[in-house]
């Protein structure tokens, strides 16, 4: 019943806690450190949701955003951006990227379980 | 999902999992059967999970099975389906059989 | 969530950290709101809503139930207010001021894990709530009791709402399907579909969205909560939220009915409960209130602001040394942070690695308390342009001119170093202005068709990172021709010089350019434009002047935000590192030795793309042993200095960017020609941030006097240049002799200084 979910974000602390929130509610999670990681565990298996950091190096959440909405496998899975900004560009350019929503920061367990909800099946 | 034909009727078993994913395959189903001129038979007794996409499809399917005089109906929808269809203010416009 | 207590605590410790942000940005809308409340900026309401809207979020995943219980019933003041209901008056800033305040307690509170007694927020909370939940028509409140028990807002809404997805919703991986099921979460859901957009089978898309709907939504919840739910679509789509009919007792009955089928208490419990608990509190406190609170009737401002609530202001004054020791404080925090960093690469690689993450946050963390403390000593330049009317004032009936002086971009915001070392600069364009850049008399300046009143303006901008302050004249311009004949006189140009008028106009600021005996009452003070140019420059500013002969006078003055950072360019010659501010560098190149040239006169220069760039010599300005002598070989930086013109500057290697925190030479040491500061590496050595201008002064005396012998012994491919064959590179006639400072010395003094 839970979820396949991709965290990626380059702090691990970050990653830590989504995954430990998500596990929590019984989903599965994978995790990767930048969006080029993202991508290589991704695969050609389809997860059910991605939740990516934007500011991240090798490749930020935005560029990560516009590789899945190209990839022919991927391109509909729906993908959450956590920001700091709490309104303006970070959302439009989350939203320009193909992002499906977004979650901000500070990180919020029930906030968190909240959006998942909100835009995954 | 394929279409099983039985003389002027193409019978479809909805795919568990008829989220966006497989919208795509869903509609060449549809519009092969179009093509075709089939009566269609949906069989909709597994669907556990549905989708915006897939629900405009199956009303676009019905919507020209109707206008072109073949016959459209589903057959055994499992509540999953019953809900989403309700959901979206469908329902009344579909016939549905169990 | 069933978890352990650690993991928990973590959760918290962010919490109340972005808390802390959250109420900084508060306050500062807040303040925005109190300076300027007939004026309001819909966005601050918004973003403070929104802060407490968090505040409130995170308190109820912990269960912070009384910061939770505030914060709705001041969220919900806010939400009506961003809606228009309620009209800003002050009394309802200073309402917001205090109320948060009081969130600032409670969040205090819930981090200390002590709650605050309910009597000391309680009249701030019973007036939130009468105006949060209170009748919001015209029609004064009548009194308290009625206002906490009869609540409309709490009432059955019925919300219309047309949704109408753009065709790439759904490729957004966005699901109408789930905005319904959470819309069916918050209350009785009636939905129409209309299917007019679907295309043919054979026309459809199967990832474009074609329906669309109108929902009729009854419920309890706020619009906010409505909203919400199309959070992530606003912008896949068309949306139309209304309110059918609002706080209509017909209607009220109506949805009555509705709730009576189905009860939407059961779809959101904890909401109600938790609003029905603020109810009875309210009601029960209510009578209680000595001074029952004035009647806060939106749109009204009561005559006697005798609000129980004192207007606050939610700054502090702090004292200005607590700031700069902090400052101080944190700059030697950003050194000891590069240190231990450089430490660490010394560490075997398996630690090294272990240790860079955390390394890495460190960092992160360092520059942001660097950012946030540079932050507070942000200043408007306002302080400094209020001195001007008067001085200009002054000025005109002394000359007896008449001007009128406009201001602008008061507001421009600098660093508290840079505003104490801009009012004389300033002070000293305003005065040439008015001195030499307006015209005589009026007479003067209506016999060429201007206004009798001249008009000098004063503005301040944010610029790539610098703030430019500029000072226009509409009078007559630079005397070209005179100021060339007094260069000429000066012996600062010679007589056969060919000069562009940019060239002729920057003359004003030359060494030697006004003297004593023609510095006039005004512009007095014995410093000449050259001495303003010199102050600007040490402080790694720079000013220009533009003029249009008849038409006026334009000079702007570029400084940079702080002098307490600054962004450099480590370099390295022999074993010395200098920095080079990252914002004069044009670029750096390493020259082919067919581009190196020698002039007449002995200067260095290299041509780059058909100019001529005349070579600082580093290693020879400070007598460094073991560096790269031969540009081809070493690295050319090409540096913008005054007047915009280039000079390179002959380095071994560029070691990398870094942020480096400024010290004074002149109050650490003494000054230093060719060096403007000093500053401390990651590894503890002092280095040297150089002068760029002054560096080229130097550079200019040293060819005069350097021997053939030293330049034989370079192994540059010599081409002569005629000394007039390029206009470009000028040669300063500087009669007092400088010494050249054996500098590694210095360093080594300083060195031993700061260690000590």
């Amino acid at each position: 019943m839970g979820l396949k979910v991709l965290a990626v974000d380059d702090s691990k602390t970050m990653r830590d806690m989504v995954s430990f929130t998500l596990k929590g509610a019984g989903h599965n999670v994978l995790e990767a450190a930048d969006g080029c990681e993202a991508l290589q565990v991704l695969g050609g298996d389809r997860v059910d949701l991605v939740i990516t950091d934007v500011n991240m190096p090798n490749m930020d959440g935005l560029t990560l955003c516009r590789e899945i909405r190209a990839n022919p496998t991927h391109r509909l899975t729906p993908i959450l951006v956590l920001t700091t900004e709490a309104d303006g560009d970070k959302k439009n350019e989350g939203r320009g990227a193909g992002a499906t929503g977004w979650i901000v920061k500070p990180f919020n367990p029930e906030k968190l379980l909240q959006v998942v909800n909100k835009v995954c099946p | 999902m394929k279409l099983e034909v039985s003389g002027q009727t193409a019978t479809v078993d909805l795919a568990p999992g008829l989220d966006i994913f497989v919208a795509e395959e869903l509609l060449a189903l549809f519009v092969e059967a179009d093509n075709k001129g089939f009566d269609l038979n949906i069989n909709a007794g597994g669907v556990e999970k549905a989708s915006t996409a897939c629900l405009q499809i199956i009303h676009s399917a019905a919507v020209s099975c109707i206008e072109s005089d073949r016959t459209f109906q589903i057959t055994d929808a499992s509540d999953a389906l019953v809900t989403s269809f309700k959901d979206l203010g469908l329902y009344s416009k579909i016939t549905m059989r169990s | 969530m069933s978890t352990n207590d650690f993991d928990l605590d973590q959760f918290k410790a962010t919490y109340f950290e972005e808390c802390a942000e959250l109420l900084i940005d508060a306050e500062t809308r807040l303040a925005d709101l109190q300076h300027n409340p007939e004026n309001v900026d819909a966005e601050d309401l918004n973003a403070i809503f929104r802060v407490v809207h968090s505040v409130k979020g995170g308190a109820g995943a912990f269960s912070f139930d009384q910061l939770v219980g505030f914060a709705h019933i001041y969220e919900a003041l806010l939400d009506r207010m961003r809606q228009g209901q309620i009209q800003i008056t002050e009394e309802i800033v200073s309402l917001l001021l205090t109320a948060n305040d009081i969130l600032t307690n409670l969040i205090q509170a819930a981090q200390d894990g002590i709650s605050v007694p309910e009597e000391d927020f309680v009249d701030v909370k019973n007036k939130l709530n009468l105006l949060a939940f209170g009748e919001d028509d015209s029609s004064p409140v009548e009194d308290t009791e009625t206002t906490a028990t009869s609540d409309p807002d709490k009432g059955l809404k019925k919300y219309l709402i047309s949704f109408i997805p753009k065709p790439e919703l759904l490729q957004h991986a966005n699901e109408p399907l789930l905005l319904v099921r959470e819309m069916k979460g918050l209350g009785d859901l009636t939905t129409t579909v209309n299917t007019d957009r679907l295309p043919n089978i054979q026309k459809l898309v199967s990832d474009e969205a074609y329906f669309s709907w109108n929902f009729e939504l009854v419920s309890e919840c706020s619009l906010n909560d409505v909203e919400e739910v199309f959070e992530f679509v606003t912008e896949d789509c068309e949306l139309e939220i209304t309110i059918a009919s609002p706080d209509d007792t017909s209607d009220q009955a109506d949805t009555q009915e509705v709730s009576e089928t189905s009860p939407p208490q059961t779809s959101a419990p904890e909401k109600s409960l938790e609003t029905t608990k603020e109810q009875a509190v309210a009601a029960m406190q209510a009578p209680t209130i000595p001074s029952p609170p004035p009647p806060a009737a939106p749109g009204q401002a009561p005559a006697a602001a005798a609000s129980p609530a004192a207007p606050r202001v939610s700054s502090i004054r702090v004292d200005l040394d607590r700031v700069d020791r902090l400052v101080n404080m944190v700059g030697e925090l950003v050194i000891t942070q590069a240190m231990l960093r450089q430490q660490v690469d010394n560490l075997p690689p398996e630690l090294a690695a272990f240790m860079a993450k955390g390394f890495e946050d460190l960092g992160m963390h360092t520059r942001e308390i660097q950012e946030s403390v540079m932050a507070v000593r942000m200043q408007p330049v306002k302080s400094v342009f209020a001195r001007i009317p008067r001085l200009v004032r002054e000025l005109a009936a002394k000359l007896g001119k008449k001007v009128e002086l406009e201001t602008s971009g008061e507001h421009t915001e600098v660093d508290k170093t840079v505003i104490e070392q801009l009012s004389d600069p300033l002070i000293h364009m305003i005065r040439n202005s008015l001195d030499h850049g307006i015209e005589e008399t009026p007479e003067d300046r209506i016999k060429v068709g201007k206004p009798e009143l001249a008009i000098v303006n004063l503005s301040a901008e944010h610029r790539s990172g610098r703030i430019h302050i500029i000072v226009t004249d509409d009078g007559r311009g630079i005397n070209r021709e005179r100021v060339k004949s007094k260069a000429i006189e000066k012996g600062i140009i010679s007589a056969d010089e060919h000069l562009s008028d940019e060239a002729i106009d920057d003359l004003i600021f030359s060494p030697g350019f006004s003297t004593a005996e023609e510095v006039t009452d005004v512009s007095g003070r014995g410093v000449g434009m050259d001495v303003v140019r010199r102050n600007i420059s040490n402080l790694g500013g720079r000013i220009s002047v533009q003029s249009r002969p008849g038409k006026g006078t334009k000079f702007v003055m570029s400084l940079p935000l702080t002098l307490a950072v600054l962004d450099g360019m480590v370099v390295a010659v022999g074993k010395e590192k200098f920095i080079i501010s990252l914002t004069s560098i044009i670029e750096s190149l390493r020259p082919a030795k067919t581009e190196l040239h020698k002039l007449s006169n002995g200067a260095d220069v290299v041509s780059l793309r058909g100019e001529y760039i005349r070579l600082v010599r580093l290693h020879r300005l400070f007598n460094i042993p073991n560096a790269q002598k031969d540009p081809s070989k070493a690295l050319v930086v090409v540096v913008e200095i005054e007047g915009g013109k280039q000079v390179g500057i002959l380095v071994d290697e560029l070691l990398g960017q870094q942020q480096v925190v400024i010290k004074s030479l002149e109050e650490n040491y003494d000054p230093v020609d060719g060096i403007s500061a000093a500053t401390i590496l990651g590894n503890g050595m002092v280095a040297l941030i150089l002068d760029v201008d002054g560096l080229d002064a130097m550079a200019r005396q040293v060819n005069h006097r350097s021997d053939r012998n030293d330049l034989e012994n370079e192994n540059t491919d010599t081409t002569l240049l005629s000394e007039n064959s390029k206009s470009l590179i000028q040669t300063a006639d500087i009669s007092e002799e400088k010494v050249d400072i054996p500098l590694s010395k210095e360093t080594q003094n300083l060195e031993v200084m700061e260690q000590n």
